[in-house]
């Protein structure tokens, strides 16, 4: 330890219960930091920078921050990062940071992290007074002396800052420092960097000064308040701090979440001004309005061709682009049922006042091309809750057309629409692939190939179970009677689950005598393969879940997994967890076990298969009585569910029949449901329940769980106002009280009402969520939907969504039966609620990113075509209506008339009722729509839906 | 207890004035003081006199003022006697060996008393009735000799000038440059910014702070700064804390036969003559210790003291 | 303040106060600390300060086996130790149970035998704590008995490994002790034997023999540095009596 020296940190900071506490951090100085040049040091093998390099970069916080998506560009290398940057970045933006993680693993772009805080020479220790800003600056000017004296007359080093002072400072003390712009100009590929070059507020005078767009003069909207004047008077509750949502029907409105105001879980910003420059998903802070300024809560639809004097119209219309239809028509839902819920007639307004936090990320956009003046250029966002977006390009004319990636740099007050730059092309608008590509990086999913590191996490190939291995499990392969088969979609090939039924002999049956069965459910052991920790395992818990596209699927473990070392394949041998039960005859649970087994299975059917087995009275092998025992208890369990008060819900879900060849949708099928899904299901339900209780009564603190709050107070006030205009009313008070008014809504004329009317219910209800057990009391554990007081995801490790919370509750579940033991992560309940929060979100991303892919086969679909099709009434707003069309699954708004045009209907907001003479239009009400794709705006398409029957009229 | 013979030798040494390790009657022993020895603590001292040794940290708290002085903060004082010093070998205070550590805790108490240091404890409020710094002074006792008042008096003043408490503003104070502050519900009912970094740090004042001085009565005579060895051919001792202007803030005395009224006066004479020696010496101790911290570069480089390293 | 679990080793294979995975903090000792006593030793390991003091072989004033030493251990943790006011009593749960560990490992280095009918003091002072209390303690017990000139069979040096998401620390300081679970052991380096082993929170067993490993190794690491510190105090001593010049 003589190569250290050790220098101390003293500061103090306020303890959890507001005591002071003087905290002292030692910190170690060492000489032997690799300095990552072969120049200063020969010996090390490893050196990153080029020894025949002219110059290493060390690059300052804000360069990274601001220019990620340059120093991805493979033109620089010969990077030193230092620890002060790196420590920066990572505080200050974790997404940023992992890029540039990235970038230092990549060999090819020698990358050098330079660990200046803990060298003897470079340490820098802040001054009394210096704030921690300069302090850093400091340090890094101290960094980059230390490598220019190193290298002195061998190689030059070159310090990249934006920032003025620490550029003039720089100078001072005869280092080469330069601005980003500058250095890239002197670059010989200049002009493609350039583009990718991020615009600085105090850059964005100049840039405009050399002929950019010609701006209205003063200030578009209002300065932003100082933070230390925002967080004081937030505090006070003069101001009020929420996250900001943009309105999926009407893009240039958003709500604020806010628990500070009395009376309004949320405040409406009714403009882009009052909104003031904030984007989906901020964190800002409001000040309310005035109540004389406050507005009703009825509503109008985004109008179309609005305020837009800029450019073409920006439409809040259906564009099948529009993300997550689903999804954005059910907050709008939520929070109009919210709105009602308050029971105050006006809605709080208010106006953004400050912005704590952006959440801005890259952004897929289409350029729009005749918005340019000079090098400028307006790009549209795919996702139409954001704005559209300036940015600085000279290759329009390659850009038109492709979907785009834009980071976004700042918003001035003086601009319409912030400021970005261009990263990279996707591909044609409209090409699936790039489409695709578009959907993943919306959705924020991980696409990148799994590591060699991560691979080699996975057994050599032609692994086989080893004997020790089978030695350790029950194995149940060759037991009498058991016959265990899977039962899954046709084409599975990730199979996760399968099913045994045996029919216990009389030595072992109940005390009366009456028969007793044993029922198993094995799951594929996936545990065996990814041990906590691992690369493999923290790879996961980061993507979470698997993301299943039209065409295609984005793995959460690499495929060899799912496909093959776990996937429970017929006549193969395979590892499994298996919950075992006594159930007797009226599927009452006798005992239930949790065992690792080995298994065969002897049959992998499709549902279909099954079915026609079952049905099959001539067939009678082991095979299928056993698929028969199943299903006879299956029916039982659901009945049970059934009386229990489990509801029956629909989603308007679809799937495409693809071209072979040309994997172009050619038809749409609804999914068809047999009775041995059922089977299926009755059984993971059963087994995630046991599993559920089990892992809680062990792990009362942190065991995951998952659950379905009761819905909302007043959440169902909009669907029954609805629904009693034609006789019905849905009785939410308990889950079997709902399951039964669910049934009892049905009108004989029309088949499909009582679907439609579950597919509202589940809008109107929360959202199911994974969580920690400890963070929440027993009593809301409920999972309402399943009107089970407890419940978890054990069944699905591989397939399906958000499998990892699978796999955590495997090893939970592991451990308990005395397997293996967990690391002490997993019993952290701060560590679970971290994992639960990326679960949620990712759970969450995935779905939106798979309705957004059918979304986009929708249009590819109609493209071709032109239909006619049944719709409904869904929601009745002033100006227009949204519709849904079972056939296709799709909803969209229907404008009764175009902006600025007199309205030729009359609303009543009581009963959200539009009347014209003639004709009245109600929710639930059957029409015809004409579907079709709009292309006015050949970069844009979009899907149209206008009324043909009946007639609307014009005014 | 002292052989009679070696009471004997004492007495006659004091009565020579040449006492046992050469001294007169009146000479203090040198004084060795260290502070910053425990950066984790908000002030700290480390003294050593004689065969004595006495260690003290102070640690800030926040808190409310009590209801009788809103305008206060508080000095708290615990003693603790160890490894080496065990109560029982503490000078006979009283009877059974854990009174004689309280009847120490309970003089040392009476120099931060709000009579003692009104001005000084004014400094460590923060908002008037609502928060205020109380700093917990812990002595622990590690050897001992004649005359622990005096030196944990000392140790303490020592630990008390080096202690720096965190600067703290009311809510919404503008930002004044630094370090990073923290904004917290406080102990009190207040919402204060807390200046992190400790750059702006506020010392305690005290430069007011009372010493001890104990003066025995060997053979008629008052010797200052007893050793141990000489305590046990003492009659009586005295016991006065002296504030730097002279003013006597607590005594405590007794012991022995008794002490007789006049060389009781006689005592007091004296100690008011030896408090403003005592008081600048201890004054310029205290400067050097905290100058030598200084040179080390505390609190950012390696600026503890060697303390028991050296 | 607890480091998370991602942060304890960066990428660049450093820990959050710039040592190494399998680097100990600074070690600093001092033998006869505390004069006054018959033997004392002082420890900072890193940030983590005590003070052990021994006291005899005197005689025993409690009744107890007369053919062999009793071994007394005190401990106190100054109020002021931790960064926030804690007043500890002697009889806290931590403190007795560190003790009790302590005085069993020593009493099975301690060649108690050699000093029938005496009793043997050792009081320890923990004056500030940042983690690796228990490995400070240990290592200045057996310095101060050292000092004191007790004889012993071996040196007794502990060490202790935090394991933290797959990650073995050596020594982790109290920053890091938050985030994982913590195994010390005390190791006896001549006779290459374990004294002691704890463990605080769970450990897979199957690492359990790394984790010795590492702590063995830093085990080792600290009786470097003791052996050095023992002999500077001798020469001292020597050279104090006059016995030797350098």
């Amino acid at each position: 330890m003589e190569h250290m020296a050790a220098v101390s940190r003293v500061f103090v900071k306020r303890t959890r219960r507001g005591q002071v506490k003087t905290h002292v951090r030692q910190h170690y100085l060492r000489d032997d930091v690799p300095s990552g040049s072969p120049h200063i040091d020969p010996a090390d093998a490893e050196c990153r920078l080029s020894a025949s390099a002219p110059r290493y970069l060390v690059l300052d916080t804000n360069v990274v921050l601001h220019q990620i998506d340059l120093l991805e560009r493979p033109a620089l290398c010969d990077v030193i990062l230092l620890q002060t940057v790196l420590d920066e970045v990572r505080h200050n933006k974790s997404s940023i940071y992992k890029r540039l993680r990235a970038l230092v693993d990549d060999d090819r772009r020698r990358f050098h992290v330079f660990c200046n805080e803990f060298h003897r020479e470079t340490y820098t220790a802040r001054e009394t007074g210096e704030s921690p800003n300069d302090r850093n600056d400091r340090a890094i000017r101290r960094a980059t002396q230390w490598y220019s004296r190193q290298l002195e007359g061998v190689c030059e080093v070159l310090l990249l800052t934006d920032d003025a002072e620490n550029l003039r400072l720089a100078r001072e003390a005869g280092l080469r420092a330069e601005r980003v712009r500058s250095f890239v100009s002197s670059l010989p590929n200049a002009g493609d960097l350039i583009e990718v070059l991020a615009l600085h507020e105090e850059e964005a005078g100049e840039a405009e000064a050399g002929g950019g767009r010609k701006q209205n003069e003063g200030q578009r909207y209002t300065p932003h308040l100082p933070m230390s004047t925002i967080s004081r008077e937030v505090e006070a509750g003069s101001l009020h701090q929420g996250k900001l949502r943009v309105r999926s029907h009407n893009t240039r409105q958003a709500t604020v979440s806010v628990r500070s105001v009395p009376g309004h879980s949320e405040v409406l910003l009714r403009d882009r001004e009052a909104m003031n420059r904030a984007t989906e998903g901020d964190i800002v802070v409001v000040r309310l309005l005035s109540e004389d300024r406050w507005k009703d809560t009825n509503e109008r639809l985004g109008d179309p061709a609005a305020d837009d004097d800029l450019t073409t119209s920006e439409t809040a219309g259906a564009s099948m682009f529009a993300a997550d239809q689903e999804m954005v028509a059910q907050q709008d839902w939520e929070q109009e049922q919210q709105a009602k819920s308050q029971k105050t007639s006006k809605r709080a307004c208010g106006e953004v006042v400050g912005i704590v936090k952006r959440a801005w990320r890259p952004l897929v956009c289409v350029l729009e091309r005749d918005s340019g003046t000079g090098n400028q250029y307006l790009v549209e966002p795919v996702d139409m809750k954001f704005p559209k977006i300036n940015i600085t390009t000279r290759q329009a004319d390659l850009l038109v057309g492709k979907l785009i990636v834009v980071a976004l740099d700042f918003w001035e007050v003086s601009h319409r629409f912030p400021t970005g730059h261009y990263v990279r092309t996707l591909g044609n608008v409209g090409d699936q692939e790039a489409e695709s590509d578009s959907i993943l990086l919306t959705h924020d999913v991980r696409t990148a190939e799994f590591s060699a590191q991560i691979q080699a996490c996975l057994p050599a190939k032609g692994w086989t179970i080893p004997e020790d291995e089978i030695a350790r499990r029950t194995d149940l392969r060759n037991k009498p009677g058991v016959i265990v088969c899977s039962v899954d979609p046709p084409g599975c090939v990730d199979i996760d689950d399968a099913l045994h039924a045996r029919l216990l002999p009389v030595s072992e049956g109940g005390k009366d005598g009456s028969p007793l069965y044993e029922c198993g459910v094995h799951i594929a052991d996936v545990g065996h393969f990814i041990k906590q920790g691992t690369a493999i395992d923290r790879e996961a818990a980061t993507r979470g879940s698997t993301v299943y596209l039209t065409t295609k699927r984005i793995d959460m473990v690499p495929k060899r997994l799912g496909e093959d070392l776990c996937s429970l394949h017929e006549q193969v041998d395979r590892l499994a967890f298996s919950c075992i039960w006594v159930i007797d005859e009226d599927a009452n649970i006798v005992s239930t076990r949790f065992e690792k087994t080995v298994i065969r299975s002897a049959a992998a059917m499709s549902y279909e298969e099954a079915q026609v087995r079952m049905d099959d009275k001539s067939m009678t092998d082991p095979l299928t009585l056993n698929l028969r025992s199943l299903n006879a208890i299956a029916k039982k369990l659901k009945a049970r569910r059934t009386a229990a008060g489990a509801l029956s819900l629909a989603s308007p879900e679809v799937r495409f029949v693809l071209d072979s060849e040309s994997r172009d949708p050619t038809d749409v099928q609804m999914y068809q449901l047999r009775e041995s899904n059922s089977m299926v299901e009755e059984f993971m339900l059963l087994a995630n329940i046991s599993v559920a209780k089990e892992i809680t009564r062990a792990f009362p603190q942190c065991a995951l769980l998952r659950r379905h709050p009761s819905p909302a107070p007043g959440a169902f006030d909009a669907l029954n106002g609805y629904l009693g205009q034609h006789g019905f009313q849905l009785d939410v008070s308990s889950s079997l009280a709902l399951a039964q008014s669910l049934d009892e809504c049905i009108k004989p004329e029309d088949p499909y009402f009582n679907r439609l009317v579950r597919i509202l219910t589940t809008r109107s209800m929360q959202q199911a969520r994974y969580f920690c057990s400890g963070s929440v009391v027993p009593e809301e554990y409920l999972h309402y939907g399943l009107a089970a007081p407890i419940y978890t995801h054990f069944t699905s490790p591989i397939r399906r969504r958000a499998q990892y919370a699978d796999q955590v509750v495997h090893r939970l579940l592991a451990a308990i039966i005395g397997w293996e033991p967990v690391n002490p992560e997993t019993l952290d309940p701060a560590a679970v609620n971290d994992l639960v929060e990326n679960l949620n979100t990712r759970h969450t991303m995935a779905q939106h990113a798979g309705r957004a892919s059918v979304a986009l086969f929708t249009l590819l679909f109609f493209k071709e075509r032109e239909v006619t099709e049944d719709a409904y009434v869904i929601q009745v707003r002033e100006n227009g209506i949204v519709v849904l069309v079972p056939r296709y699954g799709i909803e969209g708004i229907v404008y009764v008339c175009a902006r600025n045009e007199k309205n030729p209907f009359t609303f009543d907001n009581k009963l959200n009722i539009l009347t014209a003479p003639g004709i009245t239009i109600r929710a639930f009400d059957k029409l015809r729509v004409l579907i079709r794709v709009d292309s006015s705006k050949p970069h844009r398409p979009k899907l149209q839906l206008s009324v043909v029957e009946p007639k609307l009229p014009t005014a | 207890m002292a052989s009679a013979a070696e009471q004997r030798y004492t007495l006659h040494g004091v009565a020579a004035d040449l006492r046992d390790d050469g001294r007169a009657r009146l000479d203090f022993r040198p004084l060795s003081l260290e502070v910053h020895l425990f950066p984790q603590a908000s002030g700290s001292a480390r003294a050593v006199a004689g065969a004595a040794e006495v260690l003290v940290g102070v640690t800030a708290e926040l808190a409310a003022p009590p209801a009788d002085a809103p305008d206060m903060g508080q000095v708290l004082l615990s003693i603790d006697c160890g490894p080496a010093a065990s109560a029982a070998r503490l000078p006979e205070y009283a009877a059974a060996a854990d009174e004689r550590l309280l009847w120490l805790e309970e003089a040392l108490r009476a120099l931060f008393s709000r009579e003692s240091i009104p001005e000084a404890l004014r400094t460590l409020c923060i908002a008037r009735g609502t928060q205020c710094w109380v700093l917990r002074v812990h002595a622990q006792l590690l050897r001992l000799d004649g005359c622990p008042l005096d030196l944990i008096s000392l140790a303490a003043a020592a630990a008390l000038a080096a202690t720096r408490v965190p600067r703290v503003s009311g809510g919404g104070a503008d930002e004044l440059g630094g370090g990073k502050r923290q904004r917290a519900a406080g102990g009190g009912k207040q919402d204060l910014d807390l200046d992190e970094s400790l750059d702006e740090s506020v010392p305690f004042d005290c430069s007011t702070l009372p010493l001890y001085v104990t003066l025995a009565n060997i053979g008629g005579y008052a010797v200052a700064d007893a050793t141990a060895h000489e305590r046990r051919a003492a009659g009586s001792t005295l016991s006065l804390a002296l504030s730097p202007a002279g003013r006597v803030c607590a005594l405590r005395g007794g012991g022995g036969f008794g002490l007789h009224l006049q060389l009781a006066g006689e005592m007091m004479q004296l100690a008011s003559q030896l408090c403003a020696q005592l008081h600048a010496d201890a004054k310029d101790a205290i400067a050097q210790a905290l100058a030598d911290a200084e040179g080390r570069r505390w609190p950012a480089g390696e600026g503890t003291a060697p303390g028991f390293l050296a | 303040m607890a480091v998370r679990h991602s942060e304890v080793l960066s990428p660049e294979g450093f820990r959050v106060d710039g040592r190494r995975a399998n680097e100990a903090r600074r070690l600093r000792l001092r033998l006869g600390a505390s004069p006054g006593a018959d033997g004392s030793a002082y420890v900072e390991l890193g940030n983590t300060k005590v003070l052990a003091t021994v006291s005899g072989p005197h005689e025993s004033i409690r009744k107890g086996a007369h053919d062999a030493a009793a071994l007394h251990v005190e401990l106190t943790t100054l109020p002021f130790a931790s960064g926030v006011y804690r007043a500890h009593g002697r009889s806290d749960r931590a403190s007795q149970e560190l003790c009790a560990a302590v005085r069993k490992s020593f009493e099975a280095v301690v060649q108690l035998h050699l000093y029938a009918r005496t009793q043997i003091d050792v009081a320890v002072c923990v004056m500030q704590t940042d983690g690796g209390v228990r490995s400070a303690v240990v290592n200045a017990v057996t310095l101060a008995l050292v000092d004191a000139g007790v004889a012993m069979e071996d040196f007794l040096c502990a060490c202790s490994v935090g394991a933290v998401g797959g990650v073995l620390l050596l020594d982790p300081n109290a920053q890091e002790d938050q985030a994982g679970s913590e195994l010390s052991i005390a190791y006896l380096p001549r006779s290459e034997r374990i004294s002691a082993v704890q463990l605080e929170s769970k450990l897979p067993a199957s690492s359990l023999d790394e984790v010795m490993n590492v702590a063995i190794e830093g085990c080792k690491q600290m009786f470097d540095i003791m052996r050095g510190a023992v002999q500077i105090r001798t020469q001292e001593l020597l050279h104090s009596r006059g016995m030797f010049n350098a």
